[in-house]
């Protein structure tokens, strides 16, 4: 009979313990706080970057509408803006950006291959960070901001639906 | 029970993302909540060489790299060569939340992951998990790094789900010698 694989446990000596210390009596919430004032300080440098990437997404979607979506550079500059809108907006009060980002990007990594229907269906994405973007919409953006999730997400059920 | 207040200031935190404003981001956070070592590296080789020159108790990794991918550098710490920590507790943050990403992050070796947009509080949140719940280290014929159960129970009877599992009897768990 073959071996059986061996497992090993080993015990963490959790070294970062020893480096730190209780504050007794302080609320975590000041630390937080404290933390998020240091990227609200970033504020104003995260409007350009979100404004440089809706016009570079705008650039991108054209030359994907081009080729059909047969362009992989253009898609990969697509992606990679989108991306970085996700991973960035939510931590500025633009949780509605990273939502369209994400769904963006999931279209993007579960299509097996994007052709004329699916460079549409990003299209559809990008017209709406445009909107966010020129109307400002911060947080969820309300009755709004529902809607334009609801419409992408009916988009892409039809789309799933047709396959 | 409410999270406690930890003074920071001694720990050492390596920050590794190539875009460089979220870097900056990670940075503020980190500096805010009161770290005042911290280093950044915009890619993977740029990380292993601060880490092999440097004392460092956490690594904040973006997992889509340029260059060498996070699932490099994570196996490559994990590997423990040339005077690398292999035990250094890891947190992966990405904005790609499928299944498939968060599961390689976790089968590579990861100790946390944190969900991008990122804020204050989750950071704060899992460098807290760090310190109150160290979890024990598993080396089997496929994988090294944190347990992937984040409980263990001796006493367990049900289904083992993990590919090289075996019985109770066969392994070399002194956790679980002691606690029989």
């Amino acid at each position: 009979m073959a071996d059986k694989p061996k497992v090993e446990f080993i015990d963490n000596p959790n070294p970062i313990k020893k480096k730190v210390r209780i504050e007794q009596g302080t609320d975590p919430k000041n630390l937080i706080n404290r933390a998020d004032k240091q990227v609200a300080k970033l504020s104003g440098e995260f409007e350009q970057i979100f404004a440089d990437n809706i016009l570079a997404l705008g650039e991108a979607m054209s030359m994907l509408r081009k080729t059909d979506g047969d362009d992989e550079v253009a898609l990969g500059r697509l992606r990679s803006l989108l991306h970085d809108l996700r991973g960035q907006a939510g931590t500025f009060g633009y949780p509605l950006v990273s939502q369209v980002g994400d769904s963006a990007c999931k279209f993007i990594d579960l299509s097996e291959q994007i052709a004329a229907t699916e460079t549409e269906v990003l299209g559809m994405h990008v017209d709406a960070l445009k909107a966010i973007s020129q109307a400002k919409i911060k947080g969820d953006g309300g009755p709004i901001g529902a809607e334009l999730m609801g419409g992408l997400r009916k988009v892409i059920l039809k789309y799933n639906d047709r396959r | 029970m409410s999270m406690k207040t930890y003074a920071l200031e001694a720990v050492s935190v390596l920050v590794v993302e190539d875009n460089r404003f979220m870097r900056t981001i990670l940075v503020n956070v980190i500096k805010g909540l009161g770290v005042t070592h911290v280093l950044e590296a915009r890619e993977g080789n740029e990380a292993l060489e601060e880490l092999r020159n440097n004392s460092i108790d956490i690594i904040i990794m973006d997992w889509e790299l340029d260059g060498m991918t996070g699932s490099k550098l994570l196996q490559t710490v994990r590997s423990g060569k040339r005077g690398l920590n292999p035990l250094i507790p890891v947190i992966v943050v990405s904005a790609n939340t499928i299944a498939r990403n968060v599961l390689q992050a976790r089968d590579t070796g990861m100790t946390e992951f944190l969900a991008k947009p990122v804020s204050a509080a989750a950071i704060y949140a899992r460098i807290v998990s760090i310190i109150e719940n160290p979890r024990r280290f598993v080396r089997t014929g496929s994988y090294f790094g944190p347990d992937r159960r984040r409980r263990f129970d001796p006493g367990y009877l049900g289904p083992k789900r993990r590919a090289d599992d075996r019985s109770m009897d066969d392994v070399d768990d002194i956790d679980a010698l002691n606690q029989a």
